[in-house]
């Protein structure tokens, strides 16, 4: 049995409501960017990162958790995950055009998704609305763990999903007699259908920006966020998996002047280019994956390609599509070609500054919050385990025995939490 | 071009790409590792004639007519033994349940991507087995992933049994008890013949038959024939075992019958690890176990909701109990994960769990190439065994492994370098 779900029983003893301040030092360090560095140390204090350097002298009552040979990096961020979803409920059929919906109202904090992410060393992730709708809806940026799902969400309204491909369009009938207009005949049905949605949606919202009365906008979030999304204030986060839907992106984005975060890109190999030119981030689709939607052919080393043209490369586990853990994908990646340091960033420092929550997460620099992971080995390694997870301070997981390492055990508080695993 | 025929040419390009087997063969390794106990060893030559290793050592002078494969910035280590798949045929069980004289040899598919995925994984020796639906489903073949003909590719060809007690299409008793009917049936039948030659043995004394001879074994019904050999112990039984409970049923074959056996365990059986343990302590050396793919096993409390994560080989390894690993067909069958067709990340899970990596390793070569009867021939590498290795790019637990070429008993038959896949599925739209 994995013994990570023993623990919270073992270490809630003697729970304190502040977090501790506790200095880390010893490990190898992986900042968020750049290779691991010896002799860097952090001070936890508060619930944030209060100061990174060599030699720093642990102010009175801290506590010292000496980790010699182990690795220590940011907790990892996921840019698009399906956490806390239930998978039937995470498309709202009644309109092709949801783009106002915050999937936020879908989650459920306490499932167990959220545990195994942690135990992967995800402290922070992306969970999207499904992929049905043209407009699916608003995505939302949390903490995999917290006292309250308030407390953990970093921003409730991120990025307005758009779906491009055979997605939206699946199982929707073509017309054959009685009421066109019957919810029986849910449209599009073709590629040009689900575009046109998407011009027809942003032409409408244009022209009401244009007639310029922000009351009356107030009542009508649909087209609000439309609005918001033209005006370059809300990053359209843009499911294109073939060729020709990359290209249809970039043209989109183009005509309206979005701004795009780039999903899945399955065959950005083929768009290598005119990805680099339009400089819009990939958030690439797990590496491990060999079967993806809309016949999109992979390449093994995609990321690599895209990296190595300059594109901001995050690597995502994704809905549905039977990833590993983010860690494994992003070693998998390594193994098709990515350089360790690209792929480390690729789920830490990078994800989090396509989401713009690079002033909370995603690399252990000072203000930020106190999301680190602890790992046995190098974290790329197949053998790699996180055996301790911090989060806002925290200490969720960490070792169930003394493994090697006894002052793991004494310091840290267990947090007061919701999620399951560590409930009292 | 089809999918399927695009498939098949690239898979004949790769055939026509190995080099042809040579009489003498060096490796020059940067770093080897011969197997289980051993420290890895750098700069070292290995010797091969015939397909055999013939020396291994710092100093060997390379023969002139040698075939020289420079490996010396590579890891070179036994190539991974897959005991039990049942990947490469064209449907793997019959419709009908009780099939002994059934072939893998009549189903192979030596095209077939799923040879072309083991190449890549450095598999040199598997044994393909039918499916998991038939109480007896026909006989395995023992084979290398190479070949242009399913006789070219076999080391074994009617290898051993496949039995299972996994009853998909019915309940579990009428499975079981159709399966012990199936066994009978073939005893009754080979009593009676007996029998017949005793009564033919006093008409003989008796004047009373012109029959100049009555064999036995030439009248046995070719039907029944494959079966009585399994359950006489002549080739062994493969028995899947689906679920924990049944572990016990499988326990009692195995006493009922001087079969030669080896169980299949399905990922929920590590909950009768206990009654395993015992039984092996009772019959020492006869339990060969090979564990079923799925080495993370996700269980949910129907009350609590809470989940357990059990990898079943810790739970084996914990009791002391020795086990093969195995590896997915493409497309995994168990939870459709493609990393589970790969043998170095089954191995990473194993260690993960707390098994030491020599051991999980050896799980993947060494104690495979026993259950298989090869132990004295591959899984290790050591004078007198088999050349079959793999040459790494790192050692394969290193998150920049791969494997560059495999070779077996001496004959390369893969090399990244020239693998048409790869060149397909790598590089940009200009470099393809």
């Amino acid at each position: 049995m994995r013994v990570a779900f023993l623990l919270p029983l073992l270490v809630l003893a003697g729970t304190a409501s502040a977090q501790e301040t506790v200095l880390l030092r010893g490990a190898k360090v992986f900042t968020g960017t750049g290779a691991f560095q010896d002799g860097v140390e952090v001070l936890l204090q508060g619930g944030k990162i209060a100061k990174v350097g060599p030699s720093i002298t642990p102010p009175a009552g801290a506590k010292v958790l000496e980790l010699e040979g182990r690795w220590l990096t940011p907790g990892l961020v996921d840019p698009n995950t399906s956490l806390g979803l239930d998978q039937a409920h995470v498309n709202e059929e009644s309109d092709e055009v949801t783009p106002h919906i915050p999937i936020l109202e879908a989650v459920s904090p306490r499932d167990q998704s959220f545990r195994r992410a942690l135990e992967d060393g995800v402290t922070t992730a992306y969970v999207s609305p499904g992929g049905k709708n043209v407009f699916g809806g608003l995505g939302v940026v949390l903490k995999t763990q917290g006292e309250t799902l308030a407390k953990r969400v970093l921003d409730r309204g991120n990025g307005m999903r758009m779906t491009l491909g055979s997605m939206p369009t699946a199982g929707n009938r073509t017309f054959r007699g009685g009421n066109p207009d019957s919810m029986f005949y849910r449209r599009p049905t073709t590629r040009m259908g689900v575009i046109w949605e998407i011009r027809s949606a942003f032409y409408d919202a244009d022209a009401r920006r244009a007639s310029g009365d922000r009351e009356e906008l107030e009542d009508d979030p649909k087209v609000k966020t439309l609005i918001a999304a033209l005006d370059q204030k809300l990053v359209v986060r843009t499911t294109a998996r073939t060729d020709q839907d990359i290209r249809t992106a970039l043209r989109l984005a183009q005509e309206f002047g979005l701004k795009l975060a780039l999903d899945e890109c399955t065959e950005a190999w083929l768009n290598l280019d005119q990805l680099a030119a339009a400089g819009f981030p990939v958030i690439c689709a797990p590496p491990s994956v060999e079967t993806h939607p809309d016949n999109a052919e992979p390449h093994l080393d995609t990321i690599k390609l895209l990296a190595d043209k300059g594109v901001k490369v995050a690597i995502q586990t994704g809905q549905g599509l039977g990833a590993l853990p983010l860690i494994r994908e992003a070693a998998f990646a390594v193994r098709r070609g990515l350089p360790r340091e690209r792929a480390l960033e690729a789920v830490t420092s990078v994800p989090a500054d396509i989401l713009g929550v690079a002033d909370r997460v995603g690399r252990i620099a000072e203000g930020l919050d106190a999301d680190l992971v602890v790992w046995n080995l190098h974290p790329l390694s197949v053998f790699s385990k996180a055996e301790t997870v911090i989060v806002d301070g925290f200490f969720v997981i960490r070792p169930a025995q003394a493994e090697g390492s006894p002052a793991l055990e004494s310091a840290g508080t267990a947090p007061p939490s919701e999620n399951r695993g560590t409930r009292l | 071009m089809s999918a399927n025929s695009l498939l098949l040419s690239l898979a004949l390009a790769a055939l026509a790409s190995a080099a042809p087997a040579q009489d003498v063969t060096v490796v020059k390794c940067g770093t080897l590792w011969t197997g289980r106990g051993e420290q890895p060893k750098t700069d070292v030559v290995l010797l091969i004639e015939d397909g055999k290793i013939k020396q291994i050592g710092a100093d060997i002078e390379v023969p002139w007519n040698a075939n020289v494969i420079d490996a010396s910035r590579h890891f070179v280590m036994p190539a991974w033994v897959l005991a039990h798949c049942s990947g490469g045929l064209d449907r793997e069980n019959e419709n009908i349940p009780m099939t002994p004289y059934l072939t893998v040899m009549d189903s192979l598919e030596p095209a077939h991507p799923f040879f072309e995925v083991a190449r890549r994984a450095g598999i040199g020796v598997l044994h393909v087995l039918p499916g998991n639906t038939c109480q007896v489903g026909g006989r395995g073949v023992l084979l290398k992933p190479y070949g242009q003909t399913p006789e070219e590719m076999a080391f074994v060809e009617k290898a051993a049994m496949k039995v299972s007690l996994f009853s998909g299409r019915g309940s579990r008793s009428a499975h079981l008890l159709a399966l012990e009917k199936g066994f009978q049936d073939a005893l009754d039948h080979r009593k009676e013949l007996q029998r017949q030659r005793k009564e033919w043995e006093e008409d003989k004394a008796n004047g009373a038959t012109t029959e100049a001879e009555f064999d036995v074994e030439a009248k046995l019904d070719p039907l029944k024939k494959p079966l009585l050999d399994m359950l006489d112990g002549k080739i062994p039984a493969y028995i899947y075992v689906h679920d924990a409970n049944d572990v016990p049923t499988a326990l009692s074959l195995l006493e009922k019958y001087p079969l030669k056996a080896v169980l299949v365990l399905g990922p929920r059986c590590y909950k009768a690890a206990a009654l395993l343990e015992r039984w092996s302590r009772r019959n020492p050396g006869k339990l060969r176990l090979v564990l079923d793919p799925e080495l993370e096993f996700t269980e949910k409390d129907p009350v609590t909701g809470d989940e357990t994560v059990v990898c079943p080989a810790k739970v084996y390894w914990d009791k002391g109990l020795p086990f093969a690993l195995t590896s997915a067909e493409v497309g995994g069958r168990s939870s459709g994960n493609p990393a589970l067709a790969l043998p170095w990340w089954q191995v990473g899970t194993c260690v993960r769990y707390g098994i030491p990596e020599d051991d999980a390793i050896a799980a993947f070569t060494e104690i495979p190439a026993k259950i298989l009867n090869r132990g004295d021939r591959v899984g290790r590498i050591a004078v007198g065994m088999d050349a079959t290795i793999q040459v790494l790019k790192a050692p394969p637990m290193e998150p920049e492994s791969e494997v560059d070429m495999l070779l077996v008993e001496g004959q390369v038959v893969y090399d990244r370098s020239k693998d048409p896949r790869v060149k397909a599925l790598t590089g940009t739209s200009e470099t393809r």
